[in-house]
Parts: structure tokens; sequence; C-alpha cells
């Protein structure tokens, strides 16, 4: 049977970032903005684990788990990054009573 | 991974993200979302990483969009829909992502890579080429490569606690960080109610205010019954104030302080004892308030009471453009003055 290719998971990722950009570029409510983000973070873990899977041969005919060492540390750190981030549009609202981007202009004149 | 599979999970990934982009309310968004990270996680299986896809599930799928959607309920965010695409940010949504998979096309057009077989001849081939410098006899890894399973778990284990020990204590210092911060950034700030809905808050502020006896004539006729402690102080005033219209002017109390502007309308030069949390206005936060406060602004009624010639000057003062009007704060005043009242 016919597998996926490198190639198709390569570019994949790089559709999904897009999108995830896209998100970020477009809307307007930060949390939105927030879960964009998460899908780019998930989309450059998806090229990571892809090369662990393809450079099988330098590693003893295993995959190479450097790779998905990094997505590991990644998906720790943007959990993280989640609760810390979640904690500031929290205290944010609470002192401005709203989380579009439009109306946090504080710093822009 | 078979190559139908590879597209019936990207489908449902790409679809799942269009619907994070695309779709207005945010827990749509966020039910886009946990489709997309179910159809990364099925990816990644199929890249036979199926702990990192297990983590991908549990941690992504699970943990954190849990914690979204909860971010979300709590914030009641309705109002903000509607709001969303100005046409400018679209244009630039649209063509610069465009760009970049212009970029990424040409992997298309490369040379096809396949991925290295991972077969059970491959596997147990692959556990004679091990080093036992790294990997010792009768481990876990070897009898399961010897199987023709890929121990998957157990080599991450291995990576993990050997060359990567010390980043994964990094790590732990850097949950710990997170956690500390979290509480720090959620830890209310003096005075201020952690409640976000504005309704709650007025209750709260009712309450609070029918604490201090002299303070709220009009409120406390509403929780006089359930604040009897309160009730023997000033009875006669009290009723005095229960039937008068929130409109008339002359039925408030009116501090020694209180004078009239001619610019700013009714001030206070002291800080009255009926004086409002003016923070429950949409779009004046604590700081807004120090400031009103400090041009003798205290109550909702004195902001309902504002001429268009006294919000243009508050516009000036507080170096807004038209914010006053924009987030309606004179009706909302009303509206809350005469909530108090009731």
């Amino acid at each position: 049977m016919a597998t996926a290719s490198l190639t198709e998971y390569l570019f994949f990722s790089g559709l999904l970032f897009a999108i995830g950009l896209a998100g970020v570029i477009i809307r307007r409510n930060i949390i939105v903005i927030f879960m964009c983000l998460e899908m780019m973070l998930a989309a450059a873990s998806l090229t990571l684990v892809a090369f662990s899977r393809a450079h099988t041969e330098m590693n003893h005919g295993l995959p190479d788990y450097d790779g998905q060492m990094l997505v590991f540390f990644i998906i720790t750190v943007a959990a993280a990054e989640v609760a810390v981030g979640l904690a500031i549009i929290v205290a944010l609202y609470r002192a401005r009573k709203t989380i579009s981007t439009d109306t946090l202009t504080t710093l822009k004149n | 991974m078979p190559t139908i599979l590879f597209y019936l999970f990207a489908i449902l990934t790409i679809a799942g993200g269009i619907c994070v982009v695309a779709l207005k309310n945010p827990v749509s968004s966020a039910m886009g979302m946990i489709g997309s990270f179910i159809g990364i996680a099925a990816l990644l299986i199929g890249l036979n990483a199926y702990f990192v896809g297990t983590l991908q599930v549990l941690v992504y799928a699970g943990a954190i969009m849990v914690l979204f959607i909860f971010i979300i309920m709590l914030l009641d965010l309705k109002k903000e829909e509607g709001k969303e695409f100005s046409n400018g940010s679209l244009a630039a949504g649209i063509f610069i992502p465009l760009l970049f998979v212009l970029i990424t096309l040409p992997i298309l057009s490369s040379v096809k890579a396949d991925f290295p077989k991972l077969d059970k001849a491959a596997l147990i081939a692959a556990e004679v080429d091990l080093p036992f410098t790294e990997v010792p006899e009768t481990s876990a890894i070897r009898n399961k490569l010897i199987d023709g399973q890929l121990p998957d778990v157990n080599l991450i284990g291995q990576k993990l606690f050997t060359d990567y020990n010390f980043p994964l204590q990094v790590v732990a210092v850097l949950l710990l960080v997170a956690t500390v911060g979290c509480v720090t950034l959620s830890k209310k700030l003096h005075g201020d109610e952690p409640e976000t809905d504005a309704d709650d808050r007025m209750a709260k502020t009712l309450a609070r205010s029918s604490a201090i006896p002299q303070v709220s004539i009009h409120a406390m006729g509403s929780v006089a019954e359930e604040t009897p402690k309160v009730s023997n102080e000033p009875v006669e005033q009290v009723e005095l104030s229960l039937d008068a219209e929130p409109e008339v002017k002359a039925e408030e109390p009116l501090a020694e302080s209180a004078k009239q502007d001619e610019k700013l309308g009714l001030i206070y030069e002291d800080r009255p004892d009926y004086a409002d949390d003016l923070v429950i206005i949409n779009g004046v936060g604590p700081v807004l308030e120090d400031k009103l406060n400090s041009f003798g602004v205290y109550t909702f009624k004195q902001i309902a009471n504002w001429s268009p010639e006294n919000v243009a000057e508050f516009d000036d003062l507080l170096s807004f453009k038209g914010r006053i009007d924009r987030d309606n704060w004179i009706s909302q005043a009303a509206e809350l003055y005469s909530n108090k009242n009731k």
C-alpha cells in the first residue's frame, strides 16, 4: 500500500502553519489569536516528528528521538505558556472589561 | 501511514483550523481547534511517534483546550461578536499566509522523499545494529525490538533521562515559575472583586454599601430587610429618598464638598460617603477611576447627568478621543444608578 511521504507531511505542516498565521492576523479576539498560535506551534512540532521519522537510517534503523524530545519540550512549554497567557487575559479582562485587540490600544499613541 | 488515512486526517486538521479562523463564536473556534489537534495526533501516530501522539491528545486536546473553553465561558464574550474582521486585516491575513504557502509549494514538486521502512524485519535488524554501550543486553528495548515491535516509550524514556536530563530539570523549574506566575496574576487586587459579570459586581457593591449605614440611602430600601442591624440607623432618611425620582437632583443628599462646575458638571471636592464603584462601567478601569476621582467624579449619578459639554471636557481631560460616547458611559451610568435605587 502506498504511504504518505515526507514531502506531503512537510507541505501539510506549512499549510497548517499558514492557517494559524492567518488567524493571528485576522482575528481580534485575544483568546482566538492565542489558539491560532498554539496551532502554529503544533504545525512546527509535526515537522519535527516527520524529520525524526525520516532520519531513521542515521540512527541504527530507529527513529531519531532527538526530534521527538524537542516536541516533548515544546508541548511542556506550550502548556505553561497557555496557563500564564490565559491568566494574563483574565487579569486584562478584569481591568478593561474587553479582550478585543481593537480596544486595547493604550500603547498606540 | 497509508496515503488515504493521511489525507483523511489532514483534511480533518485543515478543516478544524479553518473553523478556528473563520467562526465568530469563540466556543465554535475552540471546538474546531479540538478537531484539529486530534487530527494532528493521528498524523503523529502515523509517523510511529506513539508517545508524542498520545501527549498531543492528552495535553493539547485535553488540558489546554479545556483551559481555553473554561476561560471563554468565564469571560462571557457574547458582546465581542460582530466586531471581527476589519477589511485591512482581512487582506493582510489572506495575502501573507498565501505568500507563505507559495514559498512552501516547491516542496511538493521536489523529489518525493519516502520514509524509511520500519517494519518487523527492519526493527529486528535495528536491534543487531544497536551498540551495547547505549542499550544493555536484556533491556526492555532489546526485547521488544527482537519481537519486532517499536519500543517507542522505552526509547523516549531512555533519551529523556540520559541525554536530556538537564533540560528536563530546567523544564521542572519553568513549570514551577509558571505556577507561581499564574497564582500571582490571578490574585485579586486590593478591593477588586474577582467577579467578571457586571451584575454580580453590582450586587456586591450594593451589599457592601448597605453595610455602611449613612452611605446608601438609596440602596438601603432593597437590602434593609436582609440586614436588620442597619435599619436602626437613619430610617427616616431612607423613607424620604425611597420614593424619590432618580432624575431629580435635589433628592440626593449632597455632601458639603459638592459644587456645580460649569465645565465639569457636578463635582465633589472630597470623596463622598456614597461614592460608587465606577469600574463597573464598561470602559472604566481602575486607572481611569482614579483619574475621575481626582477630577471630583465619584458617583454614577454625576456621570449620568453629564451634558455634551461636560463629555467634551472630560474627553480632553482624560485624553480620550470620544471614548465616553463610544462606550456609552452616560446611559450605562444612568442604568446603574436606577438599578441602585431599586
